[in-house]
């Protein structure tokens, strides 16, 4: 039986995707009218191609959690006037009580490395059915397990207008970090972050801070403040005032 | 200017069932394959201002995708999904009565799958991204990370390959 060279194994392949330059397309159709051994071949490429989408075909549902998890991702809109004017009155109502906006990019803004951590850590967990590692409201209870898990004493604040779910584990600049996780009235969400004192984490924020609480806003549109010292950072779609409620009630 | 968070994610989902099947190969779990889907929409919303070619937003997800996955894989990037299992502690093993891979195998015929398991990874992969995800040369060479002429001589030789083993399962009468 003639078989299809290797010569023309090649050449065939591509003319059978399309993908054949002219010339050469010209070249494997002149082939394929004189040899028998080539036509059967893309015949069974074309056998082989209609059963390899029927495996995909019986592989195209997602599961609703799946693309829930992944709507969760993008922020909730937010009202639709300018996102300019919107930082600019921000900035200026929040420099009105001395704390200092920075908007996105900004040379003298938050390490961007940084920022894009805490938001993915931020969206990944509330993305999740259940967005902890470890669920309590209990602040003693929830101290205790990031003191075993993470390694390291953390203040576990009670919000008020907020409701502890729990913390997770997190990385940020490659270390461990503690994360503490709220529900607020109406049901936005935010995390505090607690990294390590003295951690590379923990630096770049209070240099972020410098003197006073400072806000910014993420890549992806989530704002972080950050606390004057230690280091603290509170992520969420809520606006800075609360951000910075909450972190006030951490001791300084 | 990137399209809004929203607007990119709603596009997105159309490409999830694509995604989450080469996730699948790439992981080898169900449970691994879903995580690596988040983890990649998450990572490509916020470089979505450098998607060049909107058109090719399907190619362009499924080259994110391998980015993440491989460097899980070389822990060049600490995992920023920390430890479900707890520290230390080996990865949960994927439940055994997780009906979605048993339907997964079922559906995957044996005779197809042992063919796709006998193929380099490289050329399995190539193989899969063209005649299931339907992406051109250029696009599987995006998503790849290596030359158009690479794409072209492992889709010759994945097919040739695939070909071969199923003839001779035929042959054997094994199947």
């Amino acid at each position: 039986m003639e078989a299809c060279s290797a010569q023309w194994q090649e050449r065939l392949s591509a003319w059978f995707d399309g993908e054949a330059q002219a010339h050469e397309q010209q070249a494997v159709e002149r082939h394929l009218a004189r040899c028998a051994g080539c036509a059967r071949e893309a015949a069974r490429y074309a056998s082989l191609r209609q059963a390899l989408k029927a495996e995909g075909a019986a592989e195209a549902r997602v599961p609703p959690v799946l693309e829930e998890r992944v709507t969760r991702l993008a922020p909730r809109s937010r009202p639709s006037f300018p996102r300019r004017r919107l930082a600019a009155g921000l900035a200026a109502a929040l420099m009105s009580v001395g704390v200092l906006w920075t908007s996105w990019p900004s040379g003298m803004g938050m390490n961007e490395a940084l920022a894009m951590d805490l938001e993915r850590h931020h969206l990944k967990a509330f993305s999740r059915v259940t967005p902890c590692e470890f669920e309590s409201s209990d602040p003693a209870e929830v101290k205790a397990w990031v003191e075993r898990e993470v390694g390291y004493a953390v203040e576990v604040p009670v919000v008020p207008g907020a409701t502890l779910l729990g913390a997770r584990r997190c990385r940020l600049h490659g270390k461990l970090s503690a994360s503490l996780l709220y529900r607020h009235e109406g049901g936005k969400a935010m995390t505090l972050f607690l990294p390590l004192p003295g951690s590379d984490a923990a630096r770049e924020a209070a240099r972020f801070a410098g003197d006073g609480p400072r806000c910014t806003q993420g890549p992806v549109g989530e704002r972080i403040c950050v606390a004057p010292r230690g280091g603290a950072l509170a992520v969420s779609e809520l606006e800075p005032a609360v951000l910075l409620a909450a972190l006030a009630r951490l001791a300084p | 200017m990137p399209v809004s968070a929203r607007a990119f994610i709603e596009r997105a989902l159309e490409h999830l069932p694509a995604l989450r099947r080469v996730g699948r190969r790439l992981t080898g779990s169900a449970a691994e394959a879903d995580d690596l889907v988040q983890e990649t929409l998450a990572r490509a919303l916020e470089q979505r201002g450098a998607l060049r070619e909107p058109a090719r937003l399907k190619a362009w997800l499924l080259a994110v995708q391998r980015t993440v996955h491989l460097n899980s894989r070389r822990g060049l990037r600490p995992h920023l999904e920390v430890l479900e299992g707890g520290l230390g502690r080996s990865p949960p093993p994927e439940p055994s009565a997780d009906l979605e891979a048993e339907l997964h195998a079922r559906t995957l015929s044996a005779e197809m799958k042992a063919a796709l398991e006998s193929l380099a990874p490289e050329w399995r992969d190539t193989l899969w991204l063209r005649e299931v995800e339907e992406l051109s040369y250029e696009e599987i060479a995006q998503v790849q990370g290596c030359p158009v002429g690479t794409v072209r001589s492992r889709l010759a030789r994945a097919r040739l390959a695939m070909l071969d083993f199923l003839e001779k399962e035929k042959a054997h009468g094994s199947l």
